[in-house]
């Protein structure tokens, strides 16, 4: 089969090729990357070790105290919220700059997981504003690894650091350095921050106690499963907290949001789940050859709203159950700590 | 071959393909990377093998598809642009830039398919035997690829059809 779109394909695919790295780069650092992964394993399967633990006995470290340490909690209600450490936190940030955000993400023992804290100087909750502007602390539990040619070098409190800056206009800039020997540290923020405010950002980074615990979890004991946790809040009042796990089989992915939603499709049929009635939206996709899209919206005890989507392979009406199912052991805590949010 | 020559000589090569399947550079540097730091120790046996560059390839294509991996690009890399295609010349190769973005958007394992195919221009057999499943279930990646890839052509930039 030998048509004009193959040919075009073939000429964007040589065109995409002439991007690739720079092999000098890598072959440059090859060697001391092999010998180093010996050693990364060994911390990488220690500090998993540790998550793992953390995350098996239901400690929170919360500053007010109302949870105390106890047994595992029975699943789908949680007695105690795992307490993820957030390791590190700024010192300054510029006025005006509150921390809205807070989440993980949980990647597995070979690329570690991460924790992310993001400032703002306006609400995020409501549709996205492109006005608002954010500084983003990401601490990766991995040594730093050689990643694109950067753009300038810079000190951090003594430590060799990184800035990138997007090729794109308005791109942000990135910096990154090793925090310690098992974790990097990435300031980002949007583009109007200016990079000195930035620079003054990470140099302030320093070790802080508090902790994260994720208000809507997959039902399952120990470690937390692959995917991304978070939590906004504009205020203690006002908050909302999202799971987002791909291979939640036989789902291909899940993304629940408990608090305020958008885009959510109307109509649907009534359904039973979590004790009381919801209502479930089969959405087709827009190709054939796409998935097709499950909603599930119910309203929690407390008033709030849960939103579920999944994506689903197949026969959308055979998921339904599954969906169900999922939500129904989804872990959801009624009271998170929101005391950070003020 | 020694695992230093094979990098010597084939890494390159080896960058370039892996950039054309996860469509990502930084992507494939770090597939490159890892399949590399995985592949030294066991050089000896892949060296023995009857072709170790498609082993190698394999190597990358499955840990490209692999969803940790992929998790990892989508989860990790929270700066922007990490898999937004470069910009294409600016306007006016608009159309171009959007067949770009068409490619990088269709579903992982269609897009090994096509690099397989059009870029290594292996045959339907060949993809199989790297991707390690039947050659039907490649043909119908291979369709699927395309007909997504058809159904959004710009009409500026070609007209479809088969040759005889």
């Amino acid at each position: 089969m030998t048509t004009e779109l193959e040919t075009l394909v073939r000429e964007l695919q040589e065109q995409r090729a002439d991007a690739a790295p720079d092999p000098d780069r890598l072959r440059g650092a090859l060697p001391a990357l092999i010998a180093r992964r010996r050693t990364t394993r060994t911390v990488v399967a220690t500090v998993a070790a540790v998550l793992v633990l953390a995350l098996a006995v239901p400690v929170t470290l919360s500053a007010t105290g109302r949870r105390q340490a106890g047994p595992p909690a029975a699943s789908p209600v949680p007695a105690a919220t795992p307490g993820i450490p957030l390791r590190y936190g700024p010192t300054w940030v510029p006025d005006g700059y509150r921390e809205r955000r807070r989440g993980l993400l949980v990647v597995d023992r070979e690329t570690g997981s991460a924790v992310f804290r993001r400032w703002t100087d306006g609400p995020m909750l409501g549709q996205f504003q492109p006005s608002v502007r954010y500084l983003e602390l990401e601490i990766v539990e991995m040594p730093a690894r050689p990643g694109p040619t950067p753009d300038g070098v810079v000190d951090i409190n003594g430590v060799a650091g990184t800035v990138f800056i997007g090729a794109a206009p308005n791109s942000t800039v990135v910096v990154t350095w090793q925090i310690d020997a098992t974790h990097t540290a990435r300031v980002q923020a949007s583009p109007a921050i200016s990079p000195d405010d930035i620079l003054r950002v990470a140099r302030s980074v320093r070790p802080d106690p508090a902790v994260f615990s994720p208000p809507v979890r997959q039902g399952r004991p120990g470690a937390l499963p692959s995917g991304k946790y978070d939590m906004t809040a504009d205020d203690p009042g006002h908050w909302s907290a999202t799971l987002v796990v791909s291979d939640a089989a036989p789902l291909l992915t899940l993304k629940a949001t408990v608090g305020p939603a958008f885009d959510v499709p109307e109509g649907g049929d009534p359904v039973r789940v979590r004790g009381a009635t919801g209502r479930i939206v089969a959405t087709a996709p827009p190709a054939s050859n796409l998935k097709w899209t499950l909603t599930l919206v119910v309203t929690l005890p407390d008033g709030r709203p849960l939103t579920v989507e999944s994506s689903v392979g197949g026969d959308p009406s055979a998921a339904r159950e599954s969906l169900v199912r999922a939500v129904d052991a989804l872990v959801i805590d009624p009271a998170p700590d929101v005391s950070w949010a003020r | 071959m020694t695992f230093e020559e094979f990098v010597a000589s084939r890494l390159a090569a080896l960058l370039r393909y892996a950039t054309v399947v996860t469509w990502n550079p930084h992507l494939a540097e770090d597939v490159v990377q890892e399949v590399l730091v995985r592949a030294q120790p066991r050089w000896g046996r892949i060296s023995r093998v009857e072709a170790p560059e498609r082993y190698v390839q394999r190597m990358v294509v499955n840990e490209f598809l692999s969803w940790r991996r992929r998790a990892a690009a989508r989860l990790l890399h929270l700066g922007d642009g990490i898999d937004v295609p470069e910009p294409d010349h600016a306007e006016q190769h608009a159309d171009r830039d959007a067949m770009m973005r068409l490619i990088g958007g269709l579903p992982p394992r269609q897009r090994a398919v096509i690099a397989l195919r059009f870029y290594e221009d292996m045959s339907v057999e060949e993809i199989a035997d790297v991707l390690s499943c039947r050659t039907s279930t490649v043909r119908t990646h291979l369709s699927r690829a395309m007909d997504t890839l058809r159904a959004a052509l710009p009409g500026t930039l070609i007209t479809t059809k088969e040759a005889p």
